[in-house]
């Protein structure tokens, strides 16, 4: 059996930055960190994040681009 | 970032999921349900909901799961077995949710499920009495009420930004 080490949300971008402006304990690359900073506040994100600490792998914009591929 | 209040909350029940997927608008109408779940005002994240044992049901049918968490919220229903036990039926299981739902604003809630169970719910003896606090949307019409639901966060976002 695999072992489940990541796990997916969706969010809006504004609490995602809030996240990770006001948790310290919240682990970023600066890479993933600019993106999140891009997006507009009221936009739909794909947050993958790994389980078991706070850390955020990847962020993605929700829209029906992403949605046809993943629904 | 906006938030609105909608007029009822949302209950799906596996076959509106199940409909809902084959649509063919079905990527802009998920989309609309995932906002409409995240810019609730009321019942922050807990605006739409399904029953655990429906989204054991559907949860595999999106390509990714996550789609469907981020639509809808599972609830709980393991305390109907214990207090209720002899509730053997799934439309019986939902209505009793529904109207527990109805303690928490807006105080009222839509079940959409498909039009083929729509009949199901509205011939059932607990809801016979029942003239508004629950109202049963099948298929398209829960569609409609999506739509509706969606345009009244446009307009508000809209306010917000004049």
């Amino acid at each position: 059996m695999t072992e489940l080490t990541k796990i997916i949300d969706v969010d809006l971008a504004e609490d995602i930055k809030n996240l990770v402006k006001l948790n310290s304990e919240v682990e970023v690359i600066a890479a993933v960190k600019q993106k999140i900073e891009e997006f507009n506040n009221d936009d739909l994100v794909k947050v993958t994040k790994e389980i078991g600490s706070l850390k955020i792998i990847d962020v993605e914009l929700l829209d029906e681009e992403l949605l046809a591929k993943e629904l | 970032m906006v938030k609105v209040s909608f007029e009822r909350r949302i209950f799906c029940d596996d076959s509106f999921i199940e409909w809902l997927l084959s649509h063919p608008n079905k990527i802009p109408v998920m989309l609309k349900l995932i906002r409409i779940k995240k810019v609730c005002k009321d019942c922050k994240e807990e605006h739409n909901v399904i029953t655990d044992f429906d989204y054991k049901k559907v949860k595999n049918l999106p390509k990714s799961e996550y789609l469907l968490r981020g639509a809808v919220k599972e609830v709980p229903t393991d305390f109907l077995e214990e207090f209720e036990p002899e509730i053997k039926d799934d439309i019986t299981k939902r209505i009793i949710i529904a109207l527990l739902l109805l303690d928490q604003e807006p105080y009222s809630v839509y079940i959409f499920t498909s039009p083929q169970n729509k009949s199901k719910y509205q011939d059932h003896s607990l809801l016979v009495s029942m003239k508004s606090s629950v109202k049963i949307k099948g298929g398209e019409e829960a569609v409609e009420i999506i739509e509706e639901f969606y345009r009244k966060f446009i307009r508000e976002r809209e306010l917000s930004r004049a």
